[in-house]
């Protein structure tokens, strides 16, 4: 068992690099013979500020996240207790081309007190940004985790995003557990006997995946439907998760359907028809929200009502904590109020006059928020500006 | 005559124990800031104070550095920068501007704007608050518009009448051209150029500014 939760705690490390932001194109000599043309006046590169601020909000270096999903799961004639946990190293732009190195691995305990094991890890290429992208990638599976690794696994796969839904397709190759009777004649004596011998194994798959989310509020789902072609034998197969955030960082979780092949499901245990689970999204000191593609984006919302009042929101997909400091807290941080799983407040009220501030996304760098003015703030960086009348 | 002692001792108990201003300034460092520190940030706040500049962007400076993490030095060399940038700020703007207007010059000016521009938007905004105005030139600046076209595109806006919710709104397409990767002098320009004046000049006065325009 102590073997079952090492492999469980070794999958939380999951960091993935983002792209810096999108990089201002340096004026051309044109340009600036244009712009001396209109306002008369040269444009030197030393007339920008001496402290050079970010000019918009420092979308993160590093980007990763670890999630890890328990649940208890029931089919026919057996239940199980089945651990997953997912993560993805990703480096390059969210335009154009990235490289993510995944990691998963997966424990299960069954009602007969047999515990099986995996680990996968998984190298994809990746181009497109948020809203569209192609993924073509390899992967090598260990069935038990001790055991020999598989050959390598190709993949290939789309992705799209409108609004609050995620669609993707994929073609992968897998290692499916399958379980083979050996019948050999073994001579016993003057005797020949045929001895029927059970072994458990694991055989390449080849699975087509549709994988549809959608995500609103607290709630989200996602469904995974396929076809699983293994030697020759032709399955269908479609998985439903619920799943309600109880907080940032953990979910309650309820699965059913027939159960994809092992690294292609929702949860852990397989071959069982529902399950009941916690998902666990914790925070990794020193890196960085969000764990997704398109988790870069921040959108931020000043809300004036009467009096002096404010709401401040924040829309930060992936993010677990934000905190805002500026000059009516005496900098000193206040950490915004959890709404939805992707959405934070804060009401403050303040006077009239120029105010300051800035914000951080779980312990990250603080930076002004996106969409707001901007000043320098005298210590190499920038805060955001807020005028009360 | 007791009565007389009495109350000239209460007077004089009561007027040593009244904070004043610059011990309520020492309050807000204290903590925040070593003793040295605390002492020569005190000792610029004061001097500000004697020179009727704002003094709480000064002492907000300082507390915003400690809470950075900033060194000492950095934090010092924060306050006589914002404090020189507030006295600039004046002596562009005139003596009767508002502590928002200084403030929001002084940024203008740390981040690189050319000083006179104050002086030609104030003459182009006699009556009227430049917060707004001198808050987008310094935003321009600082995403690395060169300072000659920034002052040019808020002067240009200005001088063709638009209020602060029309200058919010540039800004904002300003910024969305350079994250989109055009050059920030170009679009700074021709953005002020063309564009479309829908508030008028303080329309939308007494709405909070800064965040998103509507």
């Amino acid at each position: 068992m102590s073997r079952v939760i090492a492999s469980c705690l070794a999958l939380l490390s999951f960091c993935a690099l983002a792209p810096p932001a999108p990089a201002a194109r340096a004026a051309t000599a044109p340009d600036s013979e244009r712009i001396a043309a209109i306002t008369g006046a040269e444009t030197r590169a030393s007339e920008t500020s001496p402290f050079a601020p970010p000019a918009t909000p420092a979308i993160p270096a590093l980007r990763g996240g670890a999630t890890l999903a328990a649940s208890i799961a029931s089919g026919p004639g057996r239940a199980a207790f089945g651990s997953i946990g997912r993560g993805t190293l990703a480096l390059g732009g969210a335009r154009g081309p990235a490289f993510e190195l995944g990691l998963a691995g997966i424990a299960e305990r069954t009602s007969e007190d047999v515990v099986r094991t995996g680990v996968r890890t998984q190298g994809r290429l990746r181009w497109g940004d948020a809203d569209r992208s192609l993924w073509i990638g390899t992967a090598l599976e260990r069935m038990p985790v001790e055991g020999p690794a598989s050959p390598p696994l190709l993949g290939l796969g789309i992705s799209a995003r409108r609004g609050s839904f995620d669609v993707a397709g994929s073609v992968e190759r897998t290692m499916q557990p399958v379980r083979w009777t050996e019948e050999p004649f073994v001579r016993v004596d003057t005797l020949v006997e045929r001895i029927t011998t059970e072994r458990d194994g694991a055989a390449p798959a080849t699975a087509a995946r549709l994988d549809m989310r959608w995500h609103g509020g607290r709630w989200s789902s996602e469904t995974v439907a396929g076809l699983t072609l293994t030697r020759g034998v032709t399955r269908r197969w479609m998985q439903t998760a619920v799943s309600a955030a109880l907080s940032p960082l953990l979910a309650i979780e309820a699965t059913m359907g027939d159960p994809p092949p092992r690294w292609l499901a929702l949860d852990a245990a397989p071959a069982h028809r529902a399950g009941l689970g916690l998902r666990l999204t914790p925070s990794l000191p020193g890196v960085e929200r969000p764990a997704a593609p398109g988790h870069e984006r921040l959108d931020w919302t000043v809300v004036r009502a009467t009096g002096g009042r404010f709401t401040f929101r924040a829309h930060a997909p992936g993010v677990r904590r934000i905190e805002l400091a500026g000059d009516w807290t005496e900098w000193n941080a206040v950490e915004m109020r959890w709404v939805t799983a992707t959405r934070w407040e804060l009401d403050v009220t303040l006077p009239p006059g120029v105010h300051e501030l800035n914000l951080r996304c779980d312990g990250g760098p603080w930076s002004p928020p996106p969409g707001m003015p901007v000043r320098v703030d005298g210590f190499n960086g920038a805060v955001g500006v807020l005028v009360v009348r | 005559m007791n009565t007389r002692v009495l109350i000239v001792t209460v007077g004089l108990a009561c007027a040593t124990a009244w904070p004043g201003p610059a011990r309520a300034a020492d309050a807000r460092l204290a903590g925040r800031l070593d003793p040295a520190t605390a002492a020569d940030v005190d000792r610029i706040v004061t001097e500000a104070r004697e020179r009727r500049l704002p003094a709480d962007p000064l002492i907000s400076k300082a507390i915003e550095g400690a809470a950075k993490g900033a060194r000492s030095d950095r934090i010092l060399a924060a306050v006589r920068a914002e404090a020189a940038a507030l006295d600039s700020a004046r002596a562009w703007l005139g003596a009767a501007s508002s502590d928002a207007e200084l403030m929001a010059g002084a940024g203008a000016l740390l981040a690189g704007a050319p000083p006179e521009s104050l002086a030609r938007l104030r003459a182009l905004r006699e009556r009227q608050s430049l917060v707004v105005p001198l808050v987008v030139l310094a935003d321009l600046v600082a995403r690395r518009v060169p300072a000659a076209a920034a002052s040019g595109a808020v002067l240009v806006a200005t001088r063709a009448g638009a209020g602060d919710v029309d200058l919010l709104r540039l800004r904002q397409r300003i910024e969305r051209d350079i994250e989109g990767g055009a050059s920030p002098a170009t679009t700074a320009i021709l953005r002020a150029r063309t564009l479309d004046l829908r508030g008028g000049p303080d329309k939308r006065a007494g709405a909070g500014a800064g965040g998103t325009p509507p």
